[in-house]
């Protein structure tokens, strides 16, 4: 009896997951919890706060801090509905939706440095943004607007729209998957039973989405939240300050100042937390009551 | 004017193919209508834009006097049961069944006291707390009923609500939907493409092929009186023994060969005379079609004469095999019959049981 | 049959969905595609053209005073003065750096005798060197052959480290039960949630001591990070997605364990595997902060890209360089659409 138990150990199949493990353990464990020993400890090697301290009494890590929440819940909510919609409307299976379906995956496939300079290209005064309104007539090309000098909740308004463009396909794409694995009479019951359609899109599509639709928006949260590069290609260091931005400048620019791996480390534990934090609230607020199992 | 009415209901879908046409219908109130259909008949796509959920693309639909062919599934005052039975899986029993009724904006007590009385028909009133993924198959089959029936809809909607479920519990589902329909009244029309079904649970049966009805009847017109002869050869398990013949008179006797077969083998079907007017078809070709219950065997005696091949003993009846002109017909005959491969038999038939379709239009010809 | 007006509102209301959607989408692609055509003269026009061009309409015009030439490039309905210059390989550079024409001192000199020997301005057509852009930053730019290849290398050892591992581990997840499976798979999650930023700071320590600094190889290993976790959880959903019956199928036909793998199990999941590790190919080729920090000397494609942004003040080499650097991840993410449903259809946490 203990003989076979034993065997049946040994035979477990977690023993195929010891190189993840091990890989995980070199990897990501041992450098984490170097940046948190780094972040909670003084240039000689003593326990404190004091990098916090020093990072939180910066206006630009204050401001960095406040935009990167509010481009993360900015562009989350804008991109679930406009997401939402569109996988809506493009799983009714209409007769160009193929062609729909390829137009809107496009700019999935852009690397966020040439998203960068796609827009970088639009958006300067002579850009092509700008092109395009006077060749509509609605802007005079003798007074162009300059879309680069935005400062604070405008540009964090102009980078929410850039990242949507961008990244709204991949999140559509999920909750298309999900859509179209979806039992379409459980809809159609709702219609039937006296649910008008915001009715059964409340009551019943999104409840029974909800599994894919977290894990859509987790996705989408924990990579807002590291959003730097569009800001830094658009804008450039220190204007637009993100978490993330912040943690590119330590490094990129003032690599060797005194505090540039210091400030590099605490961020980045800071930002490790806020992701923590809002995935964690989010899952709470979102899945009150767990329901076993799901009907074929 | 009748209590629901297809008037020459039509479906194109975008991609052109045709799902109905022309589907003329009327329905009295608290009848138990099946529509019976192979597979892509279209008998639930004429189901589904009663419900609304397909758009008409000509023709009307009108229920107790309203017109509701454009209408909103919500508008129409009906209930539904679907073939995955829909029962939404992120609520419980009870507010599966409390949901249509809240959007009826009906009071929580009156809702609580309906669902109470629906669950106990349907007996499920120890799950009602329950999510429908810790239910079997019929139990979730009996939520599906129990919200049907907690809306006193004007009709009650059924897309082969039992196809889902295994052989036995079928049977016991047909049993109590026949029940509940007694008891309540409810004007229902139910889909299915089982005849046993749609023969166990009709008031009337509506026969549907390619899109059109092909016979409108009660269970024993549409077994005896095939109106034409895609009835009979999809009414009947066995179905009927159909052979394409040609009919010619020999001394008062009507005597049925087949044109084509090397068997020269040729049927008596009878006395001319049980057959009136029939002089128009001698030496015509017909569709023949006899049901198996419908022939008997004795010893041979010269006429109808042919060997049994194979012998399928099923308890209650025996099926008995044999070749009539180089085809496979079957004979059903009560009880357990004695009988070995090889025997020679001659066949009996009444000639009251024999239906004659035209070789042109597919229709029965009607004597008298 | 008449169309109802309900119809006829939903159809107009469709239709304007469908134009604002391809017009967003495909409006700054254009404008985009046209840049990194476009030389550095048309770059600083205003209003930006949408279609890039093959020609200038110009001319030619002596001035007799000054025995100098001036060269009028066509703007609207008139010609503006762009070049004046006595020189024929002044002329022929400034063609070559402004215009993207490539004219040789001995076509510029016979431009220059018709144009002498024309008492009014000389009408001329320059014909547009039209991949001049790719040409000078992948050719004539130092390094960026050398970043095109470091790209695909890093990629290349990105998919192989997440395909191993993570496959492995998506397999035990989809198939086995065991006492810490649902901790392990969100732990797979939280993995994701440090930026990769952080971990390249530390990372760079060791693999400065394991050698590695400056090379392909380490780069893959920070990008396998987060990548073999998503692998892990996309190849649960496609061994999820294939049936148990199917394995146990062949092992009751007498194949072993590992021989079902092979081929029953591998062969029907092949396809996704490979969308999958396209989700790798992705984020190694478009990362360009871990680059930044771990590179030095042999940074990668998109790295090199966000650096001539910064350094140079026209956008159209850059935007050249991006659309070198749009093409696989185009082609990859269009193959990975077909597998959509296999990918996400079953992914829940």
């Amino acid at each position: 009896m203990n003989r076979m138990r034993r065997a049946g150990f040994f035979k477990s199949p977690i023993w195929f997951l010891v190189p993840v493990i091990i890989y995980y353990a070199a990897f990501w464990i041992r450098p984490t919890i170097s940046v948190i020993i780094e972040s909670f400890t003084d240039k000689s090697g003593v326990f404190s706060f004091a990098n916090y301290v020093r990072l939180f009494s910066q206006k630009s890590m204050r401001t960095a801090f406040l935009n990167t929440i509010l481009f993360t819940l900015g562009s989350a909510i804008l991109q679930f509905i406009l997401a939402f919609a569109l996988a809506l409307w493009l799983n009714k299976k209409f007769r160009f939706s193929n062609l729909v379906l390829f137009i809107t995956l496009i700019p999935m496939a852009f690397p966020p440095a040439a998203v960068g300079i796609l827009w970088k290209t639009g958006l300067y005064r002579f850009g092509w943004i700008n092109s395009f309104l006077c060749s509509l007539g609605l802007m005079n090309p003798a007074n162009p607007v300059d879309w680069m000098s935005f400062r604070n909740l405008y540009a964090v308004i102009l980078l929410i729209i850039i990242d949507t463009w961008t990244v709204l396909p991949s999140v559509m794409i999920i909750l298309l998957a999900g859509l179209q694995n979806f039992n379409k009479e459980f809809e159609e019951a709702g219609w039937v039973f006296g649910a008008n359609k915001f009715q059964t899109l409340k009551d019943i599509v999104f409840p029974i989405m909800k599994p894919t639709i977290i894990t859509a928006m987790i996705l989408r949260m924990i990579a807002a939240v590291q959003v730097w590069l569009i800001a830094v290609m658009i804008f450039g260091y220190n204007v637009v300050p993100f978490l993330v931005e912040r943690i590119a400048y330590n490094v990129d620019v003032i690599t060797f100042a005194k505090y540039a791996r210091k400030d590099a480390y605490t961020i980045s534990v800071i930002v490790a937390a806020i992701v923590l934090i809002s995935v964690s609230i989010y899952l709470r607020v979102s899945g009150e009551k767990q329901k076993g199992g799901e009907i074929a | 004017m009748s209590y629901l009415k297809l008037n020459s209901l039509k479906k194109t879908y975008p991609n052109g193919v045709t799902a109905v046409k022309d589907i003329d219908l009327e329905i009295e109130k608290g009848e138990f209508v099946v529509i019976l259909g192979p597979s892509g008949c279209g008998k639930t796509t004429t189901l589904r834009m009663l419900a609304g959920l397909e758009e008409v693309t000509n023709g009307s639909i009108i229920l107790n006097g309203r017109d509701i062919t454009h209408l909103p599934p919500r508008q129409r005052d009906i209930s539904m049961i679907f073939q995955s039975y829909a029962v939404w899986p992120h609520m419980t029993v009870a507010e599966n069944i409390a949901y249509p009724l809240k959007l009826r904006k009906m009071d929580k007590h009156t809702i609580h006291s309906k669902v109470q009385e629906v669950a106990r028909i349907c007996n499920i009133l120890d799950y009602l707390n329950r999510y429908p993924a810790q239910l079997s198959g019929g139990q979730r089959q009996r939520v599906a009923v129990a919200r049907a029936l907690a809306v006193d809809s004007k009709l009650s909607l059924m897309d082969e609500p039992l196809s889902n479920l295994d052989a036995k519990l079928r049977t016991s589902v047909r049993t109590f939907l026949k029940e509940i329909h007694r008891n309540t009244g409810a004007t229902t029309i139910f889909v299915t493409h089982d005849q046993a079904e749609a023969m166990a649970l009709a008031d009337r049966i509506v026969v549907m092929n390619e899109g059109k009805i092909e016979q409108v009847g009660s269970t024993r017109e549409i077994y005896n009186q095939c109106g034409s002869l895609f009835t009979a050869q999809f009414m009947g398990t066995p179905p009927a023994n159909i052979q394409k013949v040609s009919l010619i008179s020999n001394q008062e006797r009507l005597i049925a060969n087949d044109k084509n077969a090397e068997t020269q083998f040729s049927l008596d079907l009878g006395n001319q005379s049980a057959f009136p007017g029939i002089d128009r078809y001698i030496g015509e070709e017909i569709f023949l079609a006899i049901r198996p219950e419908n022939i008997n065997i004795s010893e041979p005696k010269g006429i109808n004469e042919t060997s049994i091949e194979i012998v399928e003993p099923q308890g209650a009846y025996t099926i008995l095999v044999t070749k009539v002109f180089g085809s496979e017909w079957k004979i059903m005959l009560e009880g357990d019959i004695d009988i070995r491969i090889g025997q020679k038999v001659s066949l009996i038939i009444d000639p009251g049981k024999i239906m004659l379709f035209d070789a042109q239009s597919k229709k029965r010809v009607n004597f008298s | 049959m008449s169309m109802r007006p309900g119809k006829l509102w939903s159809r107009t209301v469709f239709l304007l969905i469908l134009a604002t959607i391809a017009s967003t989408v495909i409006l700054p692609i254009l404008y985009f595609l046209t840049i990194s055509f476009a030389s550095n003269y048309e770059a600083y026009q205003f209003p930006a053209k949408i279609f890039p061009t093959f020609s200038y309409s110009a001319q030619l015009r002596y001035n007799a005073e000054k025995d100098s030439y001036t060269l009028l490039l066509k703007k609207g309905s008139t010609y503006e003065a762009v070049k004046t210059t006595q020189d024929v390989s002044d002329f022929s550079l400034y063609c070559k750096s402004q215009l993207n024409v490539l004219l040789s001192s001995a076509a510029v000199q016979e431009l220059f005798n018709k144009a002498k020997n024309t008492d009014h301005a000389l009408p001329i057509k320059l014909k547009k060197d039209f991949f001049r852009n790719y040409i000078v930053f992948f050719i004539l730019a130092e390094g960026s052959m050398c970043a095109l290849f470091n790209s695909l290398k890093a990629a290349g050892w990105t998919i192989l480290i997440s395909l191993i591992l993570g496959g492995v581990s998506g397999y035990i997840m989809a198939r086995y039960k065991f006492k810490f499976s649902n901790t392990f798979s969100t732990s797979l999650l939280v993995v994701r949630m440090f930026p990769a930023v952080a971990l390249s700071l530390p990372l760079v320590v060791y693999i400065m001591k394991m050698n590695l600094y400056d090379t392909s190889f380490a780069l893959a290993i920070v990008y396998a990070v987060p990548n073999i976790a998503l692998t892990a959880w996309i190849t649960s959903s496609i061994f999820k997605g294939i049936s148990v019956e199917l394995e146990e199928a062949a092992m009751v036909f007498g194949a072993t364990r590992l021989k079902t793998l092979m081929t029953i199990t591998f062969p029907l999941a092949f396809p996704a595997i490979i969308a999958s590790s396209l989700y790798a190919f992705l984020a190694a080729w478009n990362d360009s902060i871990t680059a930044l920090i771990m590179t030095n000397n042999n940074p990668t494609l998109a790295l090199l890209v966000y650096r001539t942004v910064g350094s140079s003040t026209i956008p159209n080499l850059p935007a050249a360089g991006a659309v070198v650097l749009l093409v696989p991840s185009l082609i990859f993410t269009f193959i990975i659409k077909n597998y959509i449903n296999q990918l996400w259809g079953k992914v829940a946490l």
